[in-house]
């Protein structure tokens, strides 16, 4: 069920009335009834699938009681935590990464002279949120290993936990300590909080279907074509796709994190306007936040992190952001997207900036931003959309031709929306948001503080208003990080 | 939660006004005319509605339209007369243009190169084979005073019939496309998945009957069937074949078709090679669109024209 079809807008007002009007005398009901719609939820993808969110649901919360149980012996431990962690990387591998593996040791074969027949690749789907939900399993284990949480003894609210529907699919990965204790808890309905996450939903709504499925039509077009257009289309593509992908997953987590607030539920934050960095650092405390803070706290950190040697230090900057690439997707290209952004990280983190702008935002004291940030943040933006030609490409080739014909290529030619729309109204479209989100971009968590009540309405009427005028019908609207 | 469903409720109804009128204001919507069923079961529009029928989202497309008095979209009354030369052109949506102004049709750009002519534009949408000869066949005598028909057919879609019927039309919403808003949101497609939601939960209320499943019919087949419907239709109602031709697509008109035309004498207008040599449909049609857009009217009238005037000489040489 995606979130913005018409069984989600049926699903949804149900699901709240019951929670909170029907089954709202105790917690054990209301998660048991969220625990319900979750799996009926992602059953409609492929009910098959739930299988695999009930093992990994049932090997980790034995892995948790177990680990907690022999915190005296050391080594039984240790075997628990790896039976999560293998089990999770396991599911994970075998349906992503499988025919991959497959495919890359008979190129390398191929490479070497010896002609191999693949005959070990398999017709796997991949099931969608395995990336996410096996992350937050596996946290829970190593957050019940490290004792920064006590492990759960109440099965029904850990199922909820890996399964509750906002975000399972695609995040925010959340970690035990944040959501589980929540979903344990007793809550109560909260007017304000209500609306805070209907306001989130229909911000979401609009970076969806708005900015990525309005623009996506232009960047399909142009990566499929990309060997018959210029350098400046190319140049257009690339930008538009920055937008899209932004949009399409900043949306989706909006609307995670507000219908998670309907159910008295505070998700963390996944986008904090990655747009608006001042550099590569920056960016990556802003963008995808649940998973660069995952990989912070279970690999960089036990890595070493930044408190060992330079050399050490720039290595394990090397490791998380290929293993992060190599987590979005089994392909060479999202290897190098990690890459890239690991070349264009390391210099940050050598001249000692990648912590400069942690706890402020441009233009912190003033409306405008200064020359110098504007040109900062242009320069990010510009790297980050570089980058995407990887993220992108259909394979690491057409990443390079792409990249080749930006320089051989180097001229202006007109571009024609493939349906015939005018660039003008995208354009436009374009520089309105970002100028909105400059506004708000002290506060990713209210899109819409106004405090004048009209002003409020005309806001939401403007912003259905324009879902109307780019809605397009003939475009297949699913989130892009699904196929994560 | 009753300040929560009343405050939803005020801003929904509020908003859905204002959304109304910024649709009204901005004239998204399509005027659609109305329809009405004539004395002899022909679906037209009701005579002398004037308005825009607007396609695609934000205006994409927009045309101001005109019914004359026999219900069709034309800029001229159909009044044939013995002395002057009247030439119908009668097909689907492309011929009935409401993807053009009414002043820069087909017909009138045929007036246009070829003075002295007039041309009567019965184009009525969803029309196929069968509507376009049943209406000539029961407009005897109004058809008799014109000089030249042309119809217009795409092989594949206007020959599944070989007798006519009357073909009422229903669109949904009725009612409530008395709101632009509505009217708006169901042609860009907003309404398609409640249509779906609302055929899939018809689908499940349904008793479930013992599937009976008919073998895909081959190309060949339909092919055939489809030649062979064309004979009964022509056989039914009638073909002057010496004040007849039809305009066609030979890229997507089977040649066996084509060759069934010539042995039966009726002349043929293909566009298709006019249409390639011009650039291909990407320069011809709407690119949102399957119709010609004012480069391909532009090109599909010059070919009529040109048609006209070597039948004329043929006419007068003899």
């Amino acid at each position: 069920m995606l979130f913005h079809s018409i069984e989600y807008f049926i699903f949804l007002p149900i699901m709240f009335v019951l929670y909170w009007f029907v089954f709202n005398k105790k917690v054990r009901v209301q998660n048991a009834l969220l625990l319900v719609g979750s799996y009926y939820f992602y059953g409609l993808w492929d009910w098959r699938f739930l299988s695999l969110i009930l093992l990994s649901t049932c090997s980790d919360y034995l892995a948790g009681i177990l680990i907690d149980k022999y915190r005296e012996n050391k080594k039984k431990q240790k075997i628990w935590l790896w039976f999560s962690v293998v089990l999770n990387i396991g599911l994970l591998g075998f349906f992503k990464y499988y025919n991959f593996f497959v495919d890359s040791f008979v190129d390398m074969f191929e490479m070497l002279g010896y002609t191999m027949e693949s005959t070990w690749t398999l017709r796997i789907i991949l099931p969608v949120g395995i990336s996410f939900y096996t992350f937050q399993t596996m946290s829970y284990s190593l957050d019940v290993y490290y004792e920064r949480i006590k492990p759960s003894r109440d099965f029904l609210s850990f199922a909820t936990f890996v399964a509750f529907f906002p975000q399972l699919v695609a995040g925010p990965i959340e970690r035990a300590s944040n959501l589980l204790h929540q979903i344990t808890s007793k809550r109560t309905y909260n007017y304000e909080q209500t609306v805070q996450g209907l306001k989130l939903i229909l911000w979401g709504l609009f970076k969806k279907l708005v900015i990525a499925d309005g623009i996506a039509p232009m960047v399909d077009d142009i990566f499929l074509n990309y060997e018959t257009h210029s350098a400046s289309t190319l140049i257009l593509g690339v930008t538009l796709f920055s937008f899209q992908v932004y949009g399409d997953f900043s949306g989706y987590s909006d609307i995670a994190i507000g219908t998670s607030k309907m159910f008295g539920m505070e998700l963390m934050s996944n986008f904090k306007f990655p747009n608006f960095s001042r550099n590569v650092a920056e960016y990556w405390q802003r963008w995808h936040i649940s998973l660069s803070t995952w990989f912070r706290h279970y690999v960089y950190i036990p890595l070493g992190g930044s408190r060992v040697s330079k050399l050490l230090s720039v290595r394990n900057i090397c490791i998380i952001f290929l293993v992060s690439g190599f987590w979005h997707g089994a392909n060479w290209t999202f290897i190098f997207w990690g890459g890239f952004h690991a070349l264009a990280y390391i210099p940050v983190f050598l001249m000692g900036r990648n912590t400069l702008y942690k706890d402020n935002v441009v233009g912190e004291n003033t409306f405008f931003p200064t020359l110098t940030e504007l040109g900062q943040v242009l320069l990010t933006f510009g790297i980050v959309t570089f980058s995407r030609i990887f993220f992108r490409s259909e394979s690491i080739t057409d990443s390079f031709q792409f990249i080749n014909r930006l320089f051989t290529e180097f001229h202006y030619e007109p571009y024609v929306h493939p349906n015939g729309y005018r660039l003008i109204d995208y354009f436009i479209l374009l520089a309105v948001f970002v100028l909105y989100e400059y506004r708000i971009r002290k506060d990713e968590r209210n899109p819409f503080k106004f405090k004048s009540k009209a002003v409020r309405f005309i806001a939401y009427t403007l912003v259905i208003f324009t879902m109307l005028l780019f809605y397009d019908s003939g475009f297949d609207r699913s989130f892009i990080y699904f196929q994560f | 939660m009753i300040k929560l469903v009343k405050n939803l409720v005020v801003y929904s109804v509020l908003i859905l006004i204002a959304l109304e009128v910024l649709v009204r204001v901005f004239h998204l919507y399509n005027d659609m005319p109305e329809r009405y069923v004539d004395s002899k079961n022909i679906n037209k529009w009701i005579p002398g509605q004037t308005g825009y029928a607007v396609y695609g989202n934000r205006v994409q497309n927009m045309a101001e339209y005109h019914i004359n008095e026999s219900g069709y979209n034309s800029y001229r009354e159909f009044k044939p007369t013995e002395e002057k030369f009247e030439l119908a052109l009668i097909g689907d949506s492309y011929i009935e243009g409401f993807h053009q102004n009414y002043y820069s049709s087909i017909g009138k750009r045929i007036e246009d190169e070829f003075p002295g002519i007039e041309v009567y534009e019965y184009g009525h949408s969803a029309n196929d084979m069968a509507d376009q000869l049943y209406l000539v066949y029961s407009n005897r005598e109004l058809f008799d005073k014109i000089d030249k028909i042309i119809f217009y057919i795409k092989f594949e879609n206007d020959l599944n019939r070989d007798e006519y019927r009357h073909i009422a039309h229903h669109p949904r919403f009725m009612m409530l496309r008395k709101s632009k808003l509505l009217e708006y949101a169901i042609n860009i497609g907003v309404m398609d998945p409640v249509k779906e939601l609302m055929g899939d939960i018809r689908e499940m209320a349904k008793p479930k009957e013992p599937r009976t499943e008919k073998a895909p019919l081959n190309d060949k087949v339909l092919e055939a069937n489809r030649i062979k419907n064309f004979d009964a239709l022509v056989e039914r109602y009638g073909f002057d074949v010496d004040k007849s031709a039809i305009l066609l697509d030979s890229r997507i008109t089977p040649t066996a078709f084509i060759e069934h035309l010539r042995d039966l004498d009726i002349d043929v207008i293909d566009f298709a090679s006019t249409f390639e040599e011009s650039g291909g449909s990407r320069r011809t049609t709407l690119i949102y669109d399957k119709h010609w857009n004012g480069f391909g009217r532009k090109l599909i009238s010059e070919l009529i024209s040109q048609y006209i005037q070597e039948d004329v000489q043929a006419m007068e040489s003899k």
